[in-house]
């Protein structure tokens, strides 16, 4: 009896210890302002544009510059190695608390579709797990995660690297009373002096690269244009510049960006690429083969804030 | 089946009921069945061998038993030798052929290992096994069934610790399961765990940029990551023996110690006599005393080749890498070193407090053993010599941006994030290195202790890595 009772001791012990934690670690990182999805939950952004994607509008969009070409208030969404199935929730979380932006501005490439580039990005939505869209969606893309989530504080455990620095930082949120992030409109600007080589270009693409189509990234991309299309939102799809011998011996692009074209084009959804600009000419343009430097994406924020207000929102 | 795998512990839980439910006389087959079980779950081709190798093994031994000493008893004796010294060399020739383990290190999930279970350890049981009976130090008679057992017990299948005959057999269907051993068992498993999980497998990434990927770009890099390398290797290999020990407590039996606070030596005698315990002892045992016997006549030549050739078979053992020798002979070279000082009389001892000198002579050792690591984990001798170029580059050895030349390729960004994990790495390592003693005493313990249980499984939630299961080192030998 007395075995029992440590094995009760032991066991209760632990599972009230990791209720607590999961308790609040939701609560913190909720909290944590510079966690945009926990930022978009919290807080009424209302934005009439809104920017998707990975790293690169991440990095490269500005809501302010565009907001000068446009008039439309901004707010950048984007984040690295986002995918589509986390655009798609990202997006998802953004319309449950927010009205529906005007315009939702994604960037597409072939990378998109590609299971090298980009990831999906699971311990993200572990605050989230009891919106039932959420949960459905990790369940599809992250299998061996969820099978962990029931279990308390799994949910945190299981991708532990990627919670502590983010609680604590909502701690620190909470206590210093903050009202807003660190970037206030999402723009994220990562403009290193990174050396740049053409050597380091090539070793990003393989030679004669051969670009994947992933049927499920394929599906979110669906699931993106199908919720944009509920919500009477206007979706506008981009790639910006990128170095233009990067893909000289790619094998495969136009034809990736030809289906995506065809799928597009069926729900009436602008592709504007910028594969003719100068500036894709010459390596000093850019720090990674699809992220321009600083004053060459000023010069592009400028460029696609005119074309956007030209061909779309004005019309 | 990784032993800090859920399927391990679902396994082993299994294993532990139908022992349980089993009468006294039964108990020591279901053992057997499980072990041939979790062999021939990971690969049939491995039972297959196993029980091959044994039955061969006992046979011969049986052989030794009965014959009165002759040509026949030699003939037989040397047969069972060279069948386990071909096994152990045919397997690792088929398995890397006569490179290092570069492919192991950097294309895990593409490479296919020619995967025969343990293969490598039960062979030295085998020979240890060939040694006893031929000089007729272990008297007892065994059946064939207790010698699979002593070769397939699967808790120290795959990567020791190596028993001798002496040690496990006597036990085999002895043993009665107790209730501090059964907490005794539990408190060791969670102490691998915490070891594997919390530190060895949060260095990994890091080391793995290092040493595979990146390079270390300046001398303060390279230093740092053969240390952490040093740190995560012992982790990793004590840690997966904790669970070994530790899941056989649980069926009542006791098996070897492999490591006694190694990383604290102060001479690479010490060290050995502190690392890697099981097979120290077996190399000492079967390989340096005879060598040293027979060169009795000559004490400073029986020592020192006693010392290479045992080394050089280590090295071999470990893999027929170039690396793998500079690694082992590295070793005996400075052991023939430390003895020939010591013989000299020359010692920083006596002329520095002992405090001091301790930590001096710790550190010294700690290097040396990193260093000749650096050999150990590297791909190709090409590669290992690059490393030490820039090791003892003293121009470029501390690079002007600390944090972004040396931190941030260690933290695997230099984002804050990355940062922030690497400095509770550093924290956790520092924090169980410097209260290693008291914790190893409080794990080793039979007393049940709830708070240390508790905290333990709390740590291993919080900080340990759990999405990613790496392989444990020592299992690729």
């Amino acid at each position: 009896l007395k075995d029992v009772k440590h094995i009760v001791i032991i066991l209760g012990a632990v599972l009230f210890f990791l209720f607590i934690l999961e308790k609040s670690y939701d609560y913190l990182l909720h909290e944590n302002l510079n966690i945009k999805t926990s930022y978009v939950v919290n807080h009424k952004i209302d934005a009439d544009l809104l920017i998707v994607g990975p790293c690169v509008p991440d990095w490269m969009l500005s809501p302010e510059l565009l907001k000068k070409e446009t008039n439309l208030s901004a707010y950048n969404l984007a984040k690295p190695h986002f995918s589509f199935p986390d655009i798609y929730l990202n997006l998802h979380l953004y319309l449950r608390e927010n009205t529906p932006p005007k315009n939702v501005l994604m960037f597409v490439s072939p990378e998109s579709f590609d299971l090298n580039y980009n990831i999906f990005n699971s311990y993200l939505y572990g605050p989230f797990l009891s919106d039932s869209i959420v949960n459905k969606v990790v369940l599809d893309m992250d299998p061996d995660y969820m099978k962990w989530t029931s279990f308390p504080f799994m949910k945190y455990a299981y991708y532990n690297k990627k919670y502590h620095f983010n609680a604590i930082q909502g701690l620190k949120h909470i206590l210093k009373n903050k009202k807003s992030p660190y970037f206030i409109d999402g723009f994220e600007p990562q403009f290193n002096n990174w050396k740049i080589t053409p050597d380091a270009f090539k070793s990003e693409y393989p030679k004669n690269y051969s670009f994947s189509w992933d049927p499920k990234r394929a599906f979110y991309f669906l699931k993106i244009i199908q919720l944009c299309s509920e919500k009477d939102i206007q979706l506008i799809l981009y790639e910006s510049p990128f170095y233009s011998s990067t893909y000289s011996d790619s094998q495969n692009r136009q034809k990736i960006i030809n289906k995506t074209k065809k799928i597009v084009e069926k729900h009436a959804i602008p592709y504007f690429i910028f594969d003719t600009l100068d500036m894709s000419h010459s390596m000093h343009n850019f720090q990674t083969s699809i992220n321009l430097r600083e004053q060459s994406s000023i010069e592009f924020n400028k460029l696609l804030g005119k074309l956007l207000s030209d061909s779309i929102i004005n019309k | 089946m990784s032993l800090n795998s859920l399927a391990y512990f679902a396994f082993l839980g299994t294993s532990l009921l139908v022992y349980f439910l089993t009468p006294k006389n039964y108990k020591k087959y279901i053992v057997l069945l499980a072990s041939f079980l979790f062999i021939g779950i990971g690969s049939l081709d491995s039972l297959v061998v196993l029980i091959i190798l044994s039955t061969s093994t006992y046979f011969i031994a049986k052989k030794l038993s009965n014959t009165p000493i002759n040509r026949v008893r030699k003939l037989h004796y040397f047969s069972g030798l060279a069948l386990n010294c071909l096994a152990i060399l045919l397997f690792k020739y088929l398995e890397n052929g006569f490179e290092g383990y570069e492919t192991f290190f950097k294309e895990s999930s593409t490479h296919h290992f020619f995967l025969l279970l343990g293969l490598s350890f039960y062979c030295l049981q085998n020979i240890g096994f060939l040694i006893e009976k031929y000089f007729n130090r272990f008297k007892e008679e065994i059946s064939l069934i207790d010698f699979f057992f002593f070769n397939a017990f699967f808790p120290k299948l795959i990567a020791g610790p190596i028993c001798q005959p002496h040690e496990l057999l006597p036990q085999i269907g002895r043993v009665e399961v107790k209730k501090d051993q059964i907490i005794a068992g539990f408190q060791r498993i969670l102490l691998g765990l915490v070891k594997k999980m919390v530190i060895a497998d949060r260095i990994a990434p890091g080391v793995h940029e290092i040493f595979d990927i990146d390079g270390p770009g300046n001398g303060i890099t390279a230093l740092f990551t053969a240390f952490l390398f040093t740190i995560q290797l012992y982790f990793d290999f004590s840690g997966y023996t904790d669970i070994a020990i530790g899941s056989a407590k649980l069926f009542g039996y006791n098996i070897k110690e492999n490591f006694n606070l190694p990383l604290r030596a102060t001479s690479i005698r010490d060290f050995w006599r502190k690392w890697h315990i099981s097979l120290t002892s077996w190399l000492t045992k079967y390989i340096y005393y005879p060598i040293s016997f027979h060169l009795r006549d000559n004490p400073v030549s029986s020592v020192i080749l006693g010392i290479l050739i045992t080394f050089f078979l280590s090295g071999l053992w470990h893999g027929f890498g170039i690396t793998f020798l500079i690694y082992a002979i590295s070793h005996a070279l400075f052991i023939i070193i430390e003895l020939y000082l010591e013989k000299r009389n020359w010692s920083i001892a006596r002329i520095l407090p002992p405090t001091i000198s301790r930590f001096i002579s710790g550190l010294l050792t700690f290097s040396l053993v990193s260093f000749s690591l650096v050999f150990f984990r590297s791909a190709s001798l090409h590669e290992a010599f690059s490393y030490f170029a820039v090791l003892f580059d003293l121009t470029h050895f501390i690079p002007k941006d600390f944090l972004y030349e040396v931190i941030a390729p260690l933290a695997l960004g230099g984002d804050q994030e990355s940062l922030f994990n690497f400095y509770v790495t550093i924290a956790l390592v520092l924090i169980f290195l410097l209260l290693e003693k008291r914790i190893e005493r409080l794990f080793h313990s039979s007393e049940l202790k709830i708070p240390i249980i508790v905290g333990a499984i709390l740590v291993l939630f919080i900080f340990g890595i759990v999405e990613s299961t790496e392989q444990f080192i020592y299992t690729q030998f």
